[in-house]
């Protein structure tokens, strides 16, 4: 049987997954510490993959004085820099992705709201349903006419 | 004032009804310039510098999802300049790996930005890109604009040294990357261009957020001077050689741009017609809802020309 209903709620509910749920829902799997935890290692793993790029780079660009200058450079010295760069570049975008995950997870909670407590209207629909048709079970009638009786 | 009001509505009415044609058709168009631009400055590559294969490309790009199309676009311009040079390709590439894992990654919907940002310099109004940044991003969307700035740049590079870069000796050689990566490090046009775009984004968006009328309007034209004036300072200080009039024409014709944008499209509520499927026990459902418009037919005004007893 349909029911109109509960044919609007679902709708609306298949546009809200289609839509933002798409983002929100994934998080909504989560814990807040998992999550923020999981995002902060993601995060750190590609800093260090960026960093190792940016100092490829740097040392290309620097090659030629590099190579004729390399038994005049303390290496020591060097790789303490390249590393105090790599802890301080970390260390901020650990900061942000940090703050940008805690709002994230915040904005994903407050719209997943609204979301869940439709899905428990719909659930109480079902309910609804179910008990009515138990009732018409019970005393022998059908769904068949009910615009007709009203019931 | 009231006809331009109507033909709003009426885009939007068409958006509504035709959306499933419009969208693709725009990811098209957008993704067909992008690729003709880019083999038009950069055609070095013969095998991809054909038409036929960058309207494949891009009519791909019109049901893909939008990521792709930049992914495709930053493939163009290696190839290119991998056809050019293996040194100044690889740093490219590098380039774009690190705008990936540095920003891309925690803001995606973004990418659109760095491919429109160099669309707009080849169409030579790159002044528009930080207003509309402005109007319906954060200031973190200058980020962007500024990745697409630097990518102009390394294009403009490569096409204005072709020849030098393709002549120099086979095989690797570390000269051309010091050459590119200093040409971009000591580029002062583009540094005081970013340093710019960073402010009228900035501006654009504090100021469009006070809530006095028209607030979005000041807030352009400010980002729009804003932007002009950190040029003018940069001309004036770093001796950088920059065309005066076609400055101050761009940034005229990018005002323009953003106000039309923002009147169009960033102001209007596109909800469009969804279709969406699910199932309960009994039934599949195919649902298509259509948003309910409120269409503001223009009121009738009664004029009384003789005065009323």
């Amino acid at each position: 049987m349909l029911n109109e209903e509960r044919i609007k709620l679902m709708t609306k509910m298949a546009i809200y997954e289609k839509r933002e749920g798409k983002e929100m829902l994934p998080v909504g799997d989560y814990y807040k510490s998992d999550y923020v935890s999981l995002k902060m290692v993601t995060t750190g793993i590609s800093i260090t993959i960026a960093y190792i790029l940016l100092v490829v780079l740097w040392g290309i660009s620097k090659a030629e004085y590099l190579m004729a200058n390399i038994h005049k450079i303390d290496l020591a010295y060097l790789i303490k820099k390249i590393a105090a760069g790599y802890i301080l570049l970390l260390l901020a975008y650990l900061l942000i992705s940090f703050i940008v995950y805690m709002l994230k997870y915040r904005a994903a909670k407050k719209s997943l709201k609204k979301y869940y407590k439709q899905l428990k209207q719909l659930g109480a629909l079902y309910e609804d349903e179910a008990s009515v048709s138990d009732s018409l079970d019970e005393t022998g009638g059908g769904p068949d006419h009910d615009e007709f009786t009203g019931v | 004032m009231t006809n331009l009001l109507v033909f709003k509505e009426r885009i939007k009415n068409f958006y509504n009804k035709y959306e499933i044609y419009v969208t693709p058709f725009l990811k098209f168009m957008l993704a067909f310039i992008a690729f003709v631009l880019i083999n038009m400055n950069l055609g070095f590559m013969e095998k991809i510098n054909n038409p036929l294969i960058v309207f494949m490309l891009a009519l791909l790009c019109s049901f893909l999802p939008f990521g792709i199309t930049a992914v495709m676009a930053a493939g163009l311009i290696v190839a290119h300049i991998y056809a050019v040079s293996l040194e100044v390709a690889l740093v490219t590439l590098i380039l774009m790996l690190l705008m990936f894992l540095l920003y891309y990654r925690f803001a995606p919907k973004d990418g659109y930005l760095i491919i429109l940002t160099p669309i707009s310099f080849a169409l030579n109004i790159p002044y528009v890109m930080p207003l509309a940044a402005g109007l319906m991003g954060t200031p973190i969307s200058a980020v962007p604009v500024a990745f697409g700035t630097v990518i102009y740049y390394i294009i403009r590079y490569v096409k204005d040294n072709s020849t030098a870069l393709s002549n120099s000796e086979s095989g690797v050689s570390v000269e051309n990357f010091t050459y590119i990566i200093d040409s971009l490090v000591n580029n002062k046009t583009m540094f005081i261009i970013i340093a710019a775009f960073v402010a009228a984004t900035t501006a654009v968006y504090v100021i469009r957020q006070f809530s006095f009328d028209h607030s979005w309007f000041v807030a352009i034209v400010t980002g729009g001077l804003a932007e002009l004036l950190v040029i003018i300072v940069g001309i004036l200080t770093l001796d950088i050689d920059m065309n005066f009039t076609s400055l101050i024409l761009g940034a005229a014709a990018s005002f323009a741009i953003a106000a039309v944008l923002r009147f169009f499209i960033f102001s209007v509520d596109y909800t469009r017609t969804e279709y969406v499927q699910f199932e309960d026990d009994e039934y599949y459902y195919y649902v298509k809802a259509v948003p309910k418009l409120v269409i503001t037919t223009p009121e009738k005004k009664v004029k009384h020309i003789n005065k009323q007893k």
